[in-house]
C-alpha cells in the first residue's frame, strides 16, 4: 500500500538517483577515508607499477580529483619524503621548475591511481565477499532441502510415474495428457512432522522442478528467513498464511516463497508468467503431498497484483464470495483457463516478491483431484 | 470550463463522507481513459503526475497543456483538478507556473521544521494562484520518486501544525506495511488515523498507496478524515495485464495488428473500466 509513485520512475528519476545515492555515496565515503588512511606514500612507490588495472577504474571516483583533495595528498606526499630519507630522489643540483613540477604531478598521478586502485579492490573484495556470502547461502539452503526430500521420499527410485490423471474430479481440460510425470508413493508424512511440526505438507511444482515442504508458522515473517530445520537462512521455508487456520484445506490457501536469484524456493515462478509455458504438456498442474494423498491443482490464475489487497483473501463467508474471487482473479489473469468453478473448490495461491517491493507476482490453482497414494502404488505395481 | 482547484470537490467530498479518487497519469492515453472514465461516472477527479511522469512527458507545460486541451477538446463535464503528486519545492513552484490547478509539496524528507516552512512558502504561493496545495508529514513508506522513508507514522501534533498552515489537504503516514510480507495485514493503522483526524480539527486527509487497499479499509479510513485516495500501481497493473494478453494472443500478427493504435487499446479500456470501478467503489460517482 505504500506508495504509488516509484514504479512509474523508473527510467527517468530512480536510475540517476540509484547511481547518486545508493551505491557511491558509501564508495566516496571510503574512498576519503582511503586517502586519509594512505597517507604514508612509501605503499604508493611499491603499487605504482599496477597502471593498467588503476586505468581501468580511473573513470569512478571524480571526488579524488576535487581541488581540495589535491593538496592534502601532497602535503602527506611531501612530509613523507623527509621521513623515508629521500633515496629515491636524486639530488641534481638546481633543477628547473619544470621538472620538480613535472615529477611532482607524476607522484601526484600515482597516488591518485593508488587510492583508485585500493579503492577498487576494496570494492571488489567486497562485492566479492557478498556474492560468495549469498553463494554460500544458497549451498547451504540447497542442502537443506536435498536432504529434507531424501529423508521424506527416500531415493529417486520410490517415484513412480502418472499419465496424466483426472480421477476424481472432472475439471481438468482435455489435452493431450500423454507426458508422464513422476510422483513420489514414497512419502512420509510423519517423518516430515517429525522435523518440524509446523510442516503442513509438501509442493511439488514439475514444471519449475520445485520440490519443497511446506511450514505454517505463528505469523508471517518467522519462516521469511528461517529454514525448515529452524537454522537462519535467506532462503526461509514456504509457509501457508498464519491466518487461515484451515491450512491447505482452505478455500484459497496462500503460500509465501522468496523469488531467489538462483532459481530456488519461488524463484522460478515467473516462467508461469508465460502462458505458452503453463499450456504446455503438464505444466499447468502441481502437486501437494498431505498424510496419504497427494492433491492434484491446475493453474488457473498468474498475475501481478499488489503487495496487500483482494488477492490475499484469507477466506470466503459464501459460495458467492468465492466465486467473485475466483472470477476477478481469472479476469486479471495473463493466462487464460479452462476451469469453471462451482463454489466449493479449494485453491492454492503462491505468491512471491518481484523486483518492485510493492508488486507480486501470484499463481493461482485449483484442486482438481485427491489422489490415493497406496491406489497409485498399486497401480504401478500391477 | 476549465480545470479546477481541488479545494471545492474535496472539500464537498469530506463534508459528504466519499472520496474523491487522484489518479497518476503517464501519456496521452491515459489521461484520455481516466477523463472518460470520470465523465462517464459523473465523479469528480483529480488527475496528478509525479515528477518522473511530467519528464517522461516532456516538462511541466506539456502535461498542463496536455490535460487541458483534452479536458476540453473531449467535452468533459465533470470538474477535475490538475494536481502535483509528491513535487519538491522547485517542481511545485514550476507546476504553479504552468498551469496546474493544485500541487502537493512533499518535505516529509527534511526535518520538520524545515518541511514546515517550505511547505508555507509553497502554500502562500499557491494560494496566491487560486490553486491548492498537499503537503506531507511523516514517511508514508517505500520509495517516492527516489526519496526513500520508512514506514512511520506520522506524529498528530506535526500534523496539526501543518494543518494550521493553512493547507488544503494532509498527507499523512497512517500505514507500515513496507517490506517483503505485510506484518500488519490491516494495512492502515486507524487509531492513528483517528488521532491525526482530531488533531488536525476536521482538515481532509490524503490516503497514499491507495492501490490495492480493499474497498472496506477506504471505507473506514474515509470515515476517519479521508477524502482523496491516490491510485497509481493499479491502472499500471490493468494496463499492462490487458497489452500483455494482446500479444500472447499473437494480436499483433493479425490484419492492421501492429497498429500502436490497436496495440494500445486494450490497454486504454482497461484503465477506462478500472476507473469507473474505483469512482463507484469511492462513492465519488455522480458526486459531480
Amino acid at each position: 500500500m505504500n506508495n504509488d509513485n516509484e514504479y512509474e520512475d523508473i527510467e527517468f528519476i530512480d536510475l540517476d538517483d540509484d547511481v547518486n545515492t545508493s551505491n557511491p555515496a558509501p564508495m566516496a565515503g571510503d574512498v576519503n577515508e582511503l586517502s586519509q588512511l594512505n597517507e604514508d606514500p612509501s605503499d604508493s612507490l611499491e603499487v605504482s607499477n599496477e597502471e593498467p588495472i588503476s586505468e581501468v577504474f580511473s573513470e569512478e571516483p571524480s571526488t579524488l580529483e576535487t581541488p581540495e583533495d589535491l593538496p592534502d595528498l601532497e602535503n602527506a606526499k611531501d612530509t613523507s619524503h623527509h621521513s623515508s630519507g629521500s633515496s629515491s630522489t636524486k639530488k641534481h643540483g638546481k633543477k628547473h621548475l619544470s621538472k620538480a613540477e613535472r615529477r611532482r604531478r607524476r607522484r601526484r598521478k600515482k597516488l591518485i591511481r593508488f587510492c583508485v586502485f585500493v579503492a577498487a579492490l576494496i570494492l571488489f573484495l567486497v562485492s566479492g565477499g557478498i556474492l560468495l556470502h549469498a553463494f554460500i547461502g544458497y549451498q547451504k539452503a540447497d542442502k537443506i532441502y536435498n536432504d529434507v526430500s531424501k529423508s521424506i521420499f527416500g531415493d529417486e527410485t520410490a517415484m513412480v510415474s502418472v499419465k496424466g490423471t483426472g480421477t476424481n474430479s472432472s475439471n481438468s481440460t482435455t489435452t493431450s495428457e500423454s507426458e508422464e510425470v513422476k510422483l513420489y508413493t514414497s512419502y512420509d508424512h510423519t517423518a516430515l512432522l517429525a522435523q518440524n511440526s509446523d510442516a503442513v505438507g509438501y509442493l511439488q511444482i514439475p514444471a519449475i522442478d520445485v520440490l519443497l515442504p511446506v511450514v505454517q508458522g505463528d505469523d508471517n515473517s518467522y519462516y521469511l528467513n528461517h529454514a525448515f530445520n529452524g537454522a537462519s537462512s535467506s532462503n526461509g521455508t514456504l509457509f501457508v498464511d498464519y491466518r487461515q487456520p484451515d491450512g491447505v484445506e482452505s478455500q484459497n490457501c496462500i503460500i509465501y516463497g522468496h523469488d531467489m536469484r538462483n532459481g530456488s524456493m519461488f524463484g522460478a515462478l515467473n516462467k508461469f508468467v508465460d502462458s505458452n509455458f503453463v499450456s504446455t504438456g503438464q505444466n499447468r498442474y502441481f502437486y501437494f503431498y498431505v498424510n496419504d494423498k497427494i492433491y492434484k491443482y491446475e493453474i488457473y490464475a498468474v498475475h501481478q497484483t499488489p503487495a496487500i489487497g483482494y488477492t490475499y483473501t484469507a477466506s470466503f463467508n459464501t459460495a458467492n464470495e468465492f466465486l467473485t474471487y475466483v472470477s476477478e482473479m481469472s479476469r486479471q489473469s495473463y493466462y487464460s483457463s479452462n476451469v469453471k468453478f462451482t463454489g466449493t473448490e479449494k485453491t492454492m495461491t503462491f505468491s512471491t516478491c518481484t523486483n518492485d517491493d510493492d508488486i507480486r507476482l501470484v499463481v493461482q490453482g485449483v484442486r482438481v483431484a485427491e489422489l490415493d497414494i497406496a491406489t497409485i502404488a498399486k497401480e504401478q505395481g500391477e | 470550463m476549465a480545470l479546477v482547484s481541488a479545494k471545492d470537490m474535496i472539500d464537498k467530498a469530506h463534508a459528504g463522507h466519499y472520496a474523491i479518487p487522484a489518479f497518476n497519469t503517464n501519456n496521452l492515453e491515459w489521461t484520455k481513459a481516466i477523463l472518460l472514465g470520470i465523465e462517464a461516472q459523473k465523479s469528480p477527479a483529480i488527475i496528478q503526475v509525479s515528477e518522473g511522469a511530467t519528464k517522461y512527458m516532456g516538462g511541466y507545460k506539456a502535461v498542463a497543456d496536455l490535460v487541458n486541451d483534452l479536458y476540453n477538446s473531449l467535452g468533459i463535464t465533470v470538474p477535475v483538478a490538475l494536481h502535483l503528486d509528491h513535487g519538491t519545492f522547485e517542481g511545485a513552484k514550476k507546476c504553479l507556473e504552468a498551469g496546474f490547478t493544485s500541487v502537493m509539496f512533499d518535505g516529509s524528507h527534511f526535518d520538520f521544521e524545515e518541511n514546515k516552512e517550505k511547505s508555507k512558502e509553497i502554500i502562500e504561493l499557491a494560494h496566491s494562484k487560486g490553486a491548492s496545495v498537499e503537503c506531507e508529514v511523516g514517511g508514508i513508506g517505500g520509495t517516492e520518486d527516489g526519496v526513500t522513508s520508512s514506514g512511520e507514522l506520522a506524529n498528530p501534533a506535526e500534523c496539526k501544525e501543518i494543518s494550521d498552515l493553512g493547507v488544503d489537504f494532509l498527507a499523512a503516514g497512517i500505514g507500515n506495511i513496507h517490506g517483503p510480507y505485510p506484518e500488519n495485514w490491516a494495512g492502515l493503522n486507524f487509531e492513528r488515523l483517528d488521532e491525526i483526524d482530531k488533531a488536525v480539527n476536521g482538515k481532509p486527509l490524503v490516503l497514499h498507496g491507495g492501490s490495492g487497499i480493499p474497498f472496506d479499509q477506504v471505507h473506514k479510513a474515509v470515515t476517519l478524515g479521508v477524502s482523496k485516495v491516490n491510485i497509481n500501481t493499479e491502472l499500471q497493473l490493468e494496463f499492462t495485464a490487458a497489452v500483455r494478453k494482446y500479444f500472447e494472443a499473437k494480436k499483433d500478427l493479425e490484419g492492421k495488428g501492429y497498429d500502436p493504435r490497436k496495440v494500445l487499446k486494450p490497454g486504454v479500456d482497461a484503465i477506462q473500466a478500472k476507473v469507473e470501478e474505483l469512482c463507484k467503489a469511492f462513492g465519488s460517482a455522480n458526486q459531480a
